[in-house]
């Protein structure tokens, strides 16, 4: 069996559910557009946290976790940056970036 | 033969990748070289898919394995029946390239043009990417090819809300690619491979069905935001309405049916290992997916705007879908694998019609519509035969899956649910009426809507190209049905079998 069984990883495990929970109530709840933004970096850290203490945990010579948690952080760089562009065009329009502020969509 | 040739499984991906990236240098500011090379691309990009359709209908699925390294350890890619989704979103995709060809010219900013094709030929390369993929890890990266560019071309207008309305996607998408990417951590962590059948065989030996759970209900959750299931669906009126019309197209036909092949893929995986007991998820996506047939079709019927009323349908047509999930039943299943592809056809059909009215006429509201069947007949035909097709009247393309995922209620024991199925295809009926009602039979409101005329060609044969399938998928509904059959047959087969 691969899972749960050495010390140490069910505690990485652990950290990183509480920052995933974390990230997701703030991306849900947060009123600032840049704030929501840093709670999804923070559930994207989360999850390469996971990642790589699996890698650890399980295959430390495979070193599988560790290359996919660099390949999300690239993604999830590039999703912030276009996030804060869309926050940047968006003040540009509304001077604002409070998200109750900008609420004018129907759905 | 020419479709035997391995190679042309990467190259499915590679070339819409590389004539998506090449685009903006090809085109060196000029936006009808960006369209023509556009059209090019997926044009490629179509025929190599199609020479991977040929080939699994006459051996079944097949792999390939990159620089050699032979799955688990190298990078694979798999094709199977499901995968032929690829074909559909290569095709449809060069549809609404074509038409954006004029429509771009009206409604972007020059400046802008070679970088819209760029992400339309991005997020067709993401989609085959995922169709084809059989590695958990690729799976992930093309899932986030394809939001990344989505929420890109949301914005693209730069009309006064689509900024927002990207922004609310772009937020909910990102949690939902998270939760699954937790999800796919997790089955990493219990199987240690990432490669989707090395996973399935490996999950039978699990010691624990605990975080096999935890992984199965993050990746369901991931998915079911993606594909805007009824509760998890305010992103998606907003972001399909206010995006251009081609790209409306692009997302509710084919993008939302990323969380539903994501969810399949994911049945593959754990379906016949048995660790863990799949009939709580059933049961929930059976009731989300009524609900979401109810309520999508309900909020429709308030819509005045044609294309929220369309985004609001799609919502509607993917309860459809995961129902057919939850059923769990080969008739479901097989209607359920059927109608990924006919939604792609139907709602493209509809949306770029859509599209083409308003470009003509400027208005996108039923009540200043009022007429526009007289104005441009071709087009409005077009749509009406969309609308025929998506509430399943036969012989249309709508009627033959939607059929299938009834009749797989009633083998599942589960009569109410195809009871709601109907229910629900009258209500669908309702606002789809009351839309050819005010195409034919109202006074127009606008004088000029009745002189519009219908578009330029290279909007009008997209058009119909689209409104035909859908005519050609219901007369010949036989084909795609038994086509897929040897995939639902496989993930339904006893283990071991």
């Amino acid at each position: 069996m691969t899972f749960g069984a050495p010390a140490g990883a069910t505690q990485f495990m652990a950290l990183s559910a509480v920052l995933f929970s974390l990230g997701l109530y703030g991306a849900l709840s947060r009123k600032n557009a840049v704030m929501v933004l840093m709670s999804l970096e923070l559930m994207a850290n989360a999850v390469n946290l996971n990642l790589v203490a699996l890698s650890r945990f399980t295959d430390p010579a495979a070193m599988t976790g560790q290359y996919f948690a660099v390949f999300s952080m690239v993604v999830s760089a590039a999703e912030i940056g276009l996030g804060l562009a869309l926050v940047l065009a968006i003040y540009r329009q509304k001077k604002t970036i409070e998200l109750e502020a900008m609420e004018e969509l129907k759905g | 033969m020419w479709w035997q040739w391995a190679h042309w499984l990467p190259l499915a991906v590679l070339v819409p990748l590389g004539f998506g990236v090449t685009t903006p240098a090809v085109a060196g500011g000029d936006g009808g070289r960006a369209w023509r090379w556009a059209v090019l691309g997926s044009a490629l990009a179509a025929a190599t898919t199609l020479a991977l359709v040929v080939r699994v209908a006459r051996e079944g699925p097949f792999s390939y394995a990159f620089g050699g390294w032979n799955p688990p350890y190298g990078i694979e890619f798999r094709f199977d029946e499901v995968g032929a989704f690829a074909f559909v979103v290569a095709s449809l995709g060069m549809l609404a390239i074509v038409f954006s060809g004029r429509y771009a010219e009206h409604a972007l900013d020059p400046a802008r043009i070679p970088y819209f094709y760029t992400l339309l030929l991005l997020d067709i390369a993401g989609l085959i990417g995922f169709s084809v993929t059989g590695d958990l890890f690729n799976m992930y990266v093309f899932m986030e090819i394809i939001s990344l560019s989505s929420y890109a071309l949301v914005a693209v207008s730069g009309e006064r809300t689509a900024e927002m309305a990207a922004f609310k996607y772009l937020v909910l998408g990102a949690v939902s690619s998270l939760l699954v990417l937790f999800g796919i951590g997790m089955v990493y962590g219990t199987t240690g491979t990432l490669n989707l059948a090395d996973a399935a065989r490996r999950l039978g030996g699990v010691g624990s069905a605990v975080p096999v759970a935890v992984a199965i209900a993050l990746m369901a959750a991931g998915f079911m935001v993606k594909s805007a299931l009824f509760p998890l669906h305010v992103w998606l009126p907003d972001a399909h309405a206010i995006a251009p019309s081609p790209v409306s197209a692009v997302l509710s036909g084919l993008v939302v049916k990323v969380g539903l092949l994501g969810t399949f893929r994911l049945y593959q995986v754990v379906y016949r290992t048995g660790i863990v007991d799949l009939a709580a998820l059933d049961q929930l996506f059976l009731w989300l997916g009524a609900i979401s047939i109810v309520m999508g079709a309900f909020f429709a019927i308030f819509q005045d705007d044609i294309k929220m009323m369309l985004a609001y349908s799609t919502i509607s047509n993917i309860g459809y879908i995961v129902m057919g999930f939850g059923l769990a039943s080969k008739f479901a299943l097989i209607g359920a694998a059927v109608h990924i592809f006919n939604h792609a056809i139907i709602k493209s059909a509809l949306f770029l019609a859509a599209g083409a009215i308003i470009h003509q006429t400027g208005y996108r509201r039923l009540s200043e519509l009022r007429g526009a069947g007289r104005g441009m007949p071709l087009t409005a035909a077009a749509l009406s035969v969309g609308a025929v097709s998506i509430v399943g009247i036969p012989p249309t393309a709508g009627f033959l899956c939607k059929w299938y995922i009834a009749l797989g209620a009633f083998e599942a024991g589960r009569a109410a649910f195809g009871f709601a199925l109907v229910f629900g295809a009258l209500f669908i009926f309702v606002y789809y009426i009351r839309m050819v009602n005010a195409f034919y039979f109202q006074e127009p409101v606008h004088a000029d809507v009745v002189h519009a005329g219908d578009p330029p060609l290279s909007m009008l044969v997209p058009v119909w190209v689209l409104a035909g399938l859908c005519l050609a998928m219901g007369l010949a509904g036989k084909i795609p049905l038994t086509f897929i059959t040897p995939a639902i047959s496989r993930l339904l087969a006893p283990i071991g079998g």
